[in-house]
């Protein structure tokens, strides 16, 4: 889908790096200590009151702060529409009312950790800190969690029914869910990304938090161009056929794209989908960003903030690069995909282009 | 870029009714799945009156054909295939139809039933626990088997907004296709019944130990239930390129946050009211137009005071007919939107009001008397259907005949 008009107003995100106070952007690179990519959480105490911090578990409280941040950062806009995107949800509240049901056997329940487990608790919690009632969505839907919120912020600035849309994405790990994931074998692996030395992917956790506008500004971070979601590639197509069609609407060819920003985890049944679309990408800059931020339902969240904060800085973060080309980031193409379903890509520009 | 949103198909699973043409049988029989039948091992089930299908998980599957044996299937994505299968049935939609569809599902419990399970086996060892169980526990599970059932594989999303989920999911899929990214979207939502649900309720001080009273006076909570309510939404120029006969339309949506509690709704109910009036608006038709009203009415004093409240600042002296179905069919949760919604088409189809069933004595503060017995020969043009869920997540959604 070709978008008209849709910029990056407001931008925050709390993940393991340290991404909320930006010093990521300036080499503070965090080796985290814990067994995985915990997030750097912001002092709470500037910017929630104590009956709030004591109540709210961190995922709600890491959502609330970044809500905070991202409007603070689009001049205090009241957002139009509230829309946050979460694999897993709450799971610190859903393990605490399930553990106590059943050691307590379906007696002698309290509410609190049920009220806060439900998915919806986010963008509601946020709706309530700033009195805001516009729509309020909530979407979990595995690695579309995060993407088919932004599609329906999109949707509703292009079909003019909003201005300024807050879109979220927000998955917190604890432990048992880090042990269960392990026996999965699904994120937390031994293996790094190719030519990245000694980095291997680990589940992540983390918020990002976004005003995309209709309006520009002389703040904006970036925009959006063209944005397409693909749960499975047609039968009789590939990768690099949907790409091209995906350049092509956007009037532009590979060539064009300075740099890409890929998904990639570490784990060799994922990341051989990406290997035609690296070939195909040759000439581009190629980052990833899973080995510093973790894998989840919505680290392709994180891209996003990446992608918008080089394309604000033009500066690109060593850390992040796969392969070089030494070219300045005006085109972005965030590419995102999981064992070959899930394929999301977005073109992040500079605001001027 | 915009035009109508068309309804082709309706499918949909619960307590009084397998299938459409069940739920047309219970609702002219004015039956109720609400009783003390349990199938769900739970204490609380076994005291609390619910509204479940009374048919195990094995028994739900063996309907289903395609499914492999080795796989595990969360109940809401039993409910979901089973309702989804039927619209799509329904709407005459092919292979490459579907391919080409886009799969909006809602819940809010997702594969929970089976999550608890596992739970509980991991808490006498994180060695323990069947994986297989795990892995149905997120809400997006029962979309990507929805959609290997029914071929759908351009776009896959799910919403979970509590009880407000399926009539999320209807707006979601109607944007896709006003802006032409899909011709053809199958949507709405399941839930099964699960401890974590019935406890979670229970902890609210809001089920009910009798069958649910909605709009009465001395209305004493809501009775949980279980069930899938999908629908096959589609734009005109797909409707006119494969000749399909439309049911009716979907001509306003609205989706307001009360902004007031993460579970109670407001005094003056302002998220109902901004839901309903946002769909009433968006459908070009005015207060008047609207035929009957099928209100989320969930019996707690909360909601149907809240939910009166709002009403009344709508519609004032002209409310036209108001009816909750949940006393026929518990309250669904991220169903009960799409239940509802297909029971509004129903509606417009045969002409029908359905019954308030339970009701005695209106609530004084705002004299509320829903239409109590099934009404049929009746002109229903516009059906404006409410479902209101925890976290202020308010929607409506305006159902009209073609």
């Amino acid at each position: 889908m070709l978008i008209q008009n849709v910029y990056i107003n407001g931008l925050s995100g709390i993940s393991a790096q340290p991404t909320f106070d930006e010093t990521f952007l300036s080499g503070n690179i965090q080796e985290p200590t814990a067994a995985y990519k915990k997030g750097v959480e912001p002092d709470y105490k500037q910017y929630l009151n104590p009956t709030a911090s004591r109540r709210f578990s961190r995922l709600i409280k890491m959502s609330l702060v970044a809500a905070q941040k991202s409007i603070a950062m689009a001049d205090g806009v009241m957002p139009e529409a509230i829309i946050t995107g979460t694999g897993l949800g709450c799971l610190e509240d859903t393990e605490k009312f399930l553990g106590a049901l059943i050691e307590n056997h379906e007696s002698m329940l309290s509410p609190t950790a049920f009220i806060q487990s439900t998915h919806n608790t986010i963008s509601g919690q946020i709706a309530m800190m700033i009195t805001c009632y516009h729509p309020n969505y909530t979407y979990s839907n595995r690695y579309f969690s995060f993407e088919s919120s932004l599609l329906d912020g999109i949707l509703m600035l292009q079909d003019n029914s909003c201005k300024h849309v807050m879109v979220n994405a927000a998955d917190e790990v604890i432990p048992s869910v880090h042990t269960i994931i392990k026996r999965m074998r699904l994120w937390d692996r031994s293996e790094s990304i190719a030519q990245q030395a000694g980095m291997p992917v680990t589940i992540g956790e983390g918020v990002v938090s976004m005003i995309i506008s209709s309006e520009k500004k002389n703040s904006s971070l970036a925009q959006i161009k063209a944005y397409k979601l693909l749960y499975k590639l047609p039968a009789e197509s590939s990768i690099e056929a949907q790409l091209q069609l995906f350049l092509q609407e956007a009037s532009l060819s590979v060539t064009d794209i300075e740099v890409i920003l890929l998904g990639m985890n570490g784990d060799p049944s994922n990341d051989c989908y990406y290997e035609p679309v690296r070939t195909m990408f040759s000439d581009s800059t190629q980052l990833v960003y899973k080995h510093l931020f973790g894998e989840s339902f919505t680290a392709s969240s994180f891209a996003y903030w990446l992608g918008a904060q080089f394309i604000r800085t033009q500066k690109i973060e060593p850390f992040c690069i796969l392969s070089d080309k030494q070219r300045a980031p005006k085109h972005i193409l965030v590419y995102n995909q999981f064992r070959g379903k899930y394929h999301s890509f977005c073109l992040l520009t500079d605001v001027e282009v | 870029m915009s035009s109508r949103v068309l309804i082709t198909g309706i499918g949909s699973v619960s307590s009084i009714g397998l299938t459409i043409q069940e739920l047309t049988d219970s609702i002219l029989k004015s039956d109720s799945g609400v009783s003390r039948k349990t199938r769900l091992d739970s204490i609380l089930a076994r005291s609390l009156p619910t509204a479940q299908i009374q048919l195990s998980d094995e028994q739900l599957k063996s309907r289903i054909p395609g499914l492999s044996c080795k796989n595990v299937y969360s109940r809401t994505a039993l409910l979901g295939m089973l309702a989804a299968s039927e619209a799509v049935a329904m709407a005459g939609l092919t292979q490459s139809n579907c391919k080409a569809a886009g799969l909006v599902n809602s819940t809010s419990a997702g594969g929970m039933d089976k999550g608890e399970f596992f739970y509980a086996d991991y808490l006498k060892s994180p060695t323990k626990g069947n994986l297989k169980f795990a892995q149905t526990h997120d809400c997006g599970d029962a979309a990507e088997q929805m959609a290997a059932l029914l071929h759908i594989e351009q776009y896959i999303t799910t919403i979970s907004t509590a009880c407000s989920s399926a009539a999320n999911a209807m707006m979601h899929g109607a944007r896709l296709i006003k802006a032409g990214l899909c011709d053809v979207v199958v949507a709405g939502g399941s839930d099964a019944i699960c401890k974590f649900t019935i406890n979670g309720f229970n902890s609210l001080m809001i089920l009910s130990e009798e069958p649910c009273k909605p709009f009465d006076k001395n209305r004493t909570g809501l009775n949980l239930g279980e069930a899938a309510g999908y629908f096959v939404l589609e734009s005109e120029a797909s409707v006119k390129r494969r000749g399909a006969k439309p049911l009716a339309v979907l001509s306003g949506y609205g989706n307001a946050c009360d902004a007031y509690h993460q579970t109670a709704s407001s005094p003056n109910g302002e998220g109902a009211y901004l839901a309903m009036m946002q769909a009433i608006n968006v459908s070009g038709y005015k207060p008047t137009e609207i035929d009957y009203i099928n209100a989320h009415g969930t019996g707690t004093q909360n909601n149907d005071m809240s939910e009166s409240v709002a009403l009344l600042r709508i519609f004032s002296e002209n409310l036209p007919p108001v009816s909750s179905t949940k006393a026929m069919t518990g309250h669904t949760l991220a169903a009960a939107g799409g239940i509802e919604a297909v029971m509004s088409v129903l509606a417009i189809q045969h002409g029908w009001i359905f019954p308030n069933k339970n009701f005695n004595d209106a609530i004084e503060e705002t004299g509320i008397v829903p239409v109590t017995e099934l009404q049929t020969n009746k002109t229903i043009k516009h059906i404006l259907s409410n479902s209101f869920g925890f976290g202020g997540n308010n929607s409506s959604l305006l159902i009209s005949a073609c």
